[in-house]
């Protein structure tokens, strides 16, 4: 496999604990990439691999070309930014930031040049000669980075580094992050578990969940088209719908719901099986609309209706037993309240009905044994 | 104190009271001796007793001019010096894996370094007088057995203040400091060692207090060159001698009162460090 950091067929466990299952990944040069997922899905430790801290059960991870498996940390030139930062507490600054280059035994000028560099890149300047605690907690963070980023390392590692800022902080420092990653070009893996920023930064994400990688695509791929029930879950809100196929109609699967009622996905799947397919709250629409012939038009009645300042939040109960989530922009073109008890129609193209992958029938799954790993670590998220 | 909101038990005002003439009595009992100490060791008499004779500091002048107290003084000096830096070496050395690796037998280790605590002092200086004659582990000079005994009744000490102090660094650091291409001795020297450098003196002051403090192992042990506190003690049966140890005797609490204060705040210097302020 091509790129700048390689992970091939990845395992770590801890005794009987599979924390990380088999995972290959392929970070390109100077890509921002994240890996999202919820706290026990094996994003920390697959970092830590890639750092040195912990060394694989199985597998290779290769750098630049070459296979780091096995060498530790500071041998490899990688360098990460700690959740809560680590900074030294007894150190300036000016000396947090110069001590990668003074272990290195650099020369005196050089040093003192790159730091000077390092601190006007993440806005330190006059802020040298505090200490880590005299610092706020987004100052804290930019000395980490300065750090990390005055070694040139061929990638920065970030665990959750804006975790402990405030959501005001967090949202500035994304876009600075962000700023920083490409002034500098230098190729970001970043851990985090809030979907969102993952969305906002990243050049890729993989999704991780139970120690494998569920989907890894950009971000709008990731939200647009999930790839399985996990990731359409995790990200943003989604709804769930099971369907029945009724018809193929040109290699769309149609569900009949009711006279003139019906649920469309793109999917060649053989009448009489069964599908799961999602849809984004923000692309169902109220009202019979004037979607052709493959669109989704189901009609149901609003159970609940949640006003979140830009939009609001309607829930709608179907005659099928399923209940969707739409979401209608609070603008001036929607005129008429939404109350709970009326009956109303949705319909929403059949583009954006997404048939959801790594769902397998129970035939399936027998002969999968990453899926029966993955069954078997159930229930074991916070480890 | 039912006005008071910054407490959270309620006292009647006797309770109060007597909370007070208990904390009284409990302060007396506890200085008055030594505060009684000091004041004789400025009585212008032949004896320690009231009423006090007139004001003087001859006494000082006679007990430094001897040359048996000096020397005793010089053998606790000695002992404790080389009994504190022994025992911090091995202490840190002991408490940094058990702060830090998962060693197998943790809890039983540190059980085992705190033993001395717990044991009798008489006990142990019987057991370390048969080890010393009898047993293989001769050792020569009588000092020099003093200060090995001193080692292992001040390691529980020195450990029970590097240990916490070692565990409550962020493992993290010492991380950052490998990502950043430091080796372990880097590491210690540069990060580690710098945040319980405070820890370090205070559990060498505590040990170094302890040994010249310290009498029943001293008197067991000793042959013919004794520690201060022996000599003192067996001074006291000597009573022209008496007056003589008194303002050594107060020197010495001085000291000692000097010593463990600033072994606390130092400490306490270290605490405030590790957070930074």
């Amino acid at each position: 496999m091509d790129g700048h950091i390689v992970l091939d067929g990845v395992t770590k466990a801890f005794g009987e604990n599979v924390v990380v299952n088999n995972i290959d990944l392929s970070i390109g040069e100077g890509e921002f990439f994240s890996m999202l997922g919820p706290s026990g899905c094996g994003k920390t430790t697959t970092l830590r691999m890639i750092a040195g801290f912990e060394v694989p059960t199985e597998g290779t991870i290769i750098l630049t070309g070459t296979d780091v498996t096995r060498v530790p940390p500071a041998k490899r030139n990688v360098n990460m930014v700690f959740q809560a930062y680590a900074l030294f507490p007894h150190m300036t600054v000016q000396e947090n930031i110069e001590f990668g280059l003074r272990i290195k035994r650099v020369k005196r000028d050089e040093v003192r040049a790159r730091t000077a560099e390092a601190i006007e890149s993440v806005q330190l300047e006059g802020f040298e000669a505090r200490k880590p605690a005299q610092l706020s907690g987004g100052q804290q963070q930019r000395v980490a980075l300065a750090r990390a980023l005055v070694n040139r390392p061929a990638a920065l590692l970030l665990d959750e580094p804006l975790g402990a800022l405030d959501m005001k902080l967090r949202k500035e420092m994304q876009h600075e992050l962000k700023a920083i990653q490409v002034r500098t070009g230098t190729t970001f893996v970043y851990v985090t578990h809030d979907q969102e920023e993952a969305l906002t930064m990243s050049d890729r994400i993989a999704v991780m969940n139970d120690g494998i990688v569920e989907q890894c695509a950009g971000p709008r791929e990731i939200y647009e088209h999930p790839s399985t029930a996990f990731v359409a879950g995790f990200i943003g809100t989604s709804n769930i719908v099971n369907l029945r196929v009724d018809r193929s109609v040109d290699g769309n699967a149609v569900m009949d719901v009711s006279e003139g009622n019906r649920i469309v996905a793109k999917s060649d799947t053989k009448v009489g099986e069964s599908l799961q397919v999602t849809v984004r709250p923000e692309k169902i629409h109220l009202g019979a609309g004037g979607l052709g012939d493959d669109a989704s038009m189901v009609g149901g009645r609003i159970s609940d209706v949640v006003y979140l300042g830009s939009m609001t939040q309607i829930m709608v109960d179907l005659a099928t037993g399923d209940s969707l989530t739409v979401h209608r922009l609070n603008d001036e073109a929607t005129t008429t309240e939404a109350k709970v008890g009326d009956t109303v129609t949705l319909h929403w193209a059949a583009a954006n009905s997404f048939v959801i992958k790594g769902v397998p029938t129970i035939a399936d799954r027998e002969g999968d044994p990453a899926l029966d790993t993955s069954d078997n670590h159930n229930g074991r998220h916070n480890t | 104190m039912a006005n008071d909101t910054s407490t959270f038990v309620v006292i009647s005002p006797w309770g109060k009271r007597l909370l007070t003439a208990f904390f009284v009595v409990f302060l007396l009992v506890l200085y008055l001796p030594t505060v009684l100490l000091v004041v004789f060791s400025f009585n212008d008499g032949t004896v320690a007793a009231f009423p006090l004779e007139g004001l003087t500091t001859k006494y000082y002048g006679l007990a430094f001019s001897s040359k048996e107290i000096r020397e005793s003084l010089g053998a606790s000096a000695w002992v404790g010096l080389g009994a504190a830096t022994i025992a911090t070496v091995i202490a840190l050395m002991a408490s940094y894996p058990l702060a830090r690796r998962n060693v197998r037998g943790k809890a039983f280790i540190s059980a085992l370094m705190l033993v001395p605590l717990v044991v009798p002092t008489v006990v142990l200086a019987v057991a370390l007088l048969l080890l010393f004659q009898k047993g293989p582990g001769q050792v020569g000079l009588g000092l020099t057995r003093i200060m090995v005994a001193h080692v292992v009744i001040a390691i529980p000490f020195a450990v029970l203040i590097l240990l916490p102090r070692i565990a409550s660094i962020d493992r993290r650091l010492e991380e950052a400091a490998y990502d950043l291409g430091a080796t372990g001795l880097q590491t210690f020297r540069l990060v580690m060692l710098p945040l319980i450098v405070p820890s370090i003196i205070s559990a060498f002051l505590i040990s170094f207090v302890f040994s010249i403090d310290e009498v029943v192992i001293a008197s067991f042990l000793s042959s013919d060159q004794v520690t201060y506190p022996v000599y003192l003690y067996s001074g006291l049966k000597v009573p022209e001698k008496t007056q003589t140890l008194i303002p050594v005797a107060t020197i010495m609490i001085v000291i000692s009162f000097v010593l463990a204060f600033g072994a606390e705040a130092i400490r306490r210097y270290g605490d405030r460090r590790l957070v930074g302020k």
